[in-house]
């Protein structure tokens, strides 16, 4: 009798264990349990508040709802955080050597700060200060201040901080475009002549624009923005992408201080002196804030070009580079390519002018000379 | 035997059965599953989920995804954007920042140093006339021979000859700016 109660007693506390190993276990690995959609959305960063809902699993099929309700949701926040003016490029003006000046002035009080960004000084708008080649790799900085020598870098902004509502009048030698926006840089370099690719070694004080891509676009020279608006909007974001680009990819002027210059051998910037003379550029970079060509999830290259002989050509490495047909208004005769530094790669500004005459959208024309890219709100 | 023995037994035989069943989904699901996750990520669905953060945080901050699974986040900087899938030693930690910086965090290695300084575009390229010139090097030395053909020749088809893909991207991206002006 006293066995068998000793066995009962085994047997029940055994069923005890398995019940507490099974059941206990068992609930905080449900709740654990974690699926490879999930930990996709967790890895990407979406929201936990945006994939809540879907669990304890969350499947593919609620994995791309979340995914889509995040961009969406990432979508609206570049659209109507409205401010942003988009990241700063470095803009090459122009250069002089060491017989040269630069006299700057602001619209504003401004700083002038040397190359690790100590303060030289902080002076009035309309003060006028010069910069010239000094000695030893040096530069001299005088005029609104006293005769104060410096590394080989020279940089002016706005005292107040703001520089978006700074203008520089930097007194451009042999041109009527003087006004710039956002910051000023004098850069000193000395090496292999890489702006002219003669081989020569060259002193070189190069004058530098840093503003914000969307008061770059602004400034943009290649147009007057003069066409139908669906037009002014496909140039504007082509400039936009053209320069982001550039933002994102370029190396070759890194060593004279800049990404992208402000002459035809890159996209032709004129500053705050064309923005206001073809307000037009301006008010279609408005319309098209942030808005950038794409391709695969990669800002594009967007080439372009006056006039084709009738069809683009394609760019050996870019797929949406392709040759397409041009419209009959961006067609010249006699036109060959790679003849006056025309490589009809991309959009045919004339051909889009076209497109926009017939009623065909900014985004329907981007689409059709760049095969297969999206616009996508950047910032 | 009797019947609330033998009743016992089955119930206790069943639970065991059932504990053992269970441990091996339980054990297999938290074990060897997070196995095949791992797989998975470096089997090519590195690519959606990069891709689909890509496309979440804006398609310029796709490399910086790129690099920072490779790099670990290095001191948090947004890295340096090149369109390459480099791996870990490709990459060698160079950030945008280290770009802006004249790559001063990295002059204590003199490799790493110069390979930053390459990258982003510090270096001046030097003429290159062959191949021939080129295939005498080895290495990273190789490479930077390569970029610097490629550039004088405005020919991106070179590029594919660079080893490191960090700086095949950036190859690729020089002569494009090359062919552009």
């Amino acid at each position: 009798m006293q066995r068998n109660i000793k066995r009962n007693i085994f047997s029940w506390l055994l069923l005890l264990a398995t019940f507490i190993f099974l059941v206990v276990p068992s609930g905080t690995a449900q709740a654990a349990k974690v699926t490879k959609w999930q930990r996709m959305l967790e890895q990407n960063g979406i929201d936990r508040s945006i994939w809540q809902k879907y669990l304890p699993k969350i499947t593919r099929k609620e994995y791309n709802k979340a995914k889509k309700i995040a961009q969406s949701s990432s979508g609206q926040t570049s659209q109507t955080s409205g401010s942003s003016l988009g990241p700063e490029i470095s803009v090459g003006l122009w250069y002089f050597d060491k017989s040269g000046i630069l006299k700057v002035k602001a619209n504003k009080s401004y700083n002038i700060k040397n190359k690790d960004g100590n303060l030289l000084g902080q002076v009035t708008a309309e003060a006028e200060t010069k910069v010239a080649y000094d000695d030893d790799g040096k530069l001299k900085v005088s005029g609104s201040i006293a005769d104060t020598s410096v590394d080989d870098k020279v940089t002016f902004d706005a005292t107040d901080g703001d520089n978006s509502s700074l203008v520089f009048d930097v007194d451009r030698p042999g041109s009527s475009y003087d006004h710039y926006r956002g910051k000023i840089e004098a850069n000193y370099y000395r090496g292999d002549d890489i702006y002219n690719g003669n081989g020569n070694n060259v002193s070189q004080i190069w004058v530098i624009n840093e503003l914000p891509m969307e008061h770059y676009v602004w400034g943009m020279g290649e147009t007057t923005g003069t066409g139908p608006s669906d037009h002014v909007r496909v140039m504007a974001t082509i400039f936009r992408s053209y320069g982001y680009w550039y933002y994102k990819n370029a190396t070759k002027y890194k060593p004279l201080g800049f990404k992208i210059r402000s002459d035809a051998g890159s996209q032709i910037y004129r500053g705050y002196d064309w923005e206001t003379k073809y307000p037009n550029i301006r008010k279609a970079a408005e319309e098209t804030r942030g808005q950038i060509v794409v391709y695969d999830g990669e800002v594009a290259l967007t080439p372009y070009c006056s006039y084709t002989d009738g069809k683009t050509r394609s760019l050996k490495g870019y797929s949406y580079l392709k040759s397409v047909k041009d419209h009959k208004k961006g067609k010249k005769k006699g036109l060959k390519p790679g003849e006056g530094g025309n490589h009809m790669w991309g959009v045919s500004a004339h051909g889009a002018l076209g497109y926009a005459e017939d009623g065909k959208s900014w985004a329907w024309i981007l689409k059709h000379y760049y095969t297969g890219v999206d616009v996508k709100g950047e910032y | 035997m009797k019947k609330s023995t033998l009743l016992l037994t089955v119930i206790f035989v069943a639970a065991s059965v059932a504990v053992i069943g269970y441990a091996y989904v339980v054990f297999g699901d938290r074990y060897f599953k997070a196995g095949d996750g791992k797989q998975e990520a470096g089997n090519g669905n590195q690519n959606s989920i990069i891709d689909s953060l890509g496309d979440y945080l804006g398609g310029g901050d796709k490399q910086n995804t790129d690099n920072q699974n490779m790099n670990g986040n290095q001191n948090g900087n947004e890295n340096i954007n090149v369109n390459s899938n480099a791996s870990s030693t490709e990459s060698g930690g160079v950030t945008s920042k280290d770009c802006d910086n004249d790559c001063v965090r990295l002059k204590d290695n003199q490799e790493r140093y110069k390979y930053c300084q390459e990258v982003c575009g510090d270096t001046v390229v030097s003429k290159k006339n062959s191949e021939a010139e080129c295939d005498e090097l080895s290495g990273l030395e190789k490479d930077y021979c390569f970029r610097d053909l490629a550039v004088s020749k405005k020919d991106s088809d070179i590029c594919a000859k660079i080893g490191d893909q960090k700086l095949q991207s950036v190859c690729r991206n020089r002569v494009t700016e090359e062919l552009l002006e």
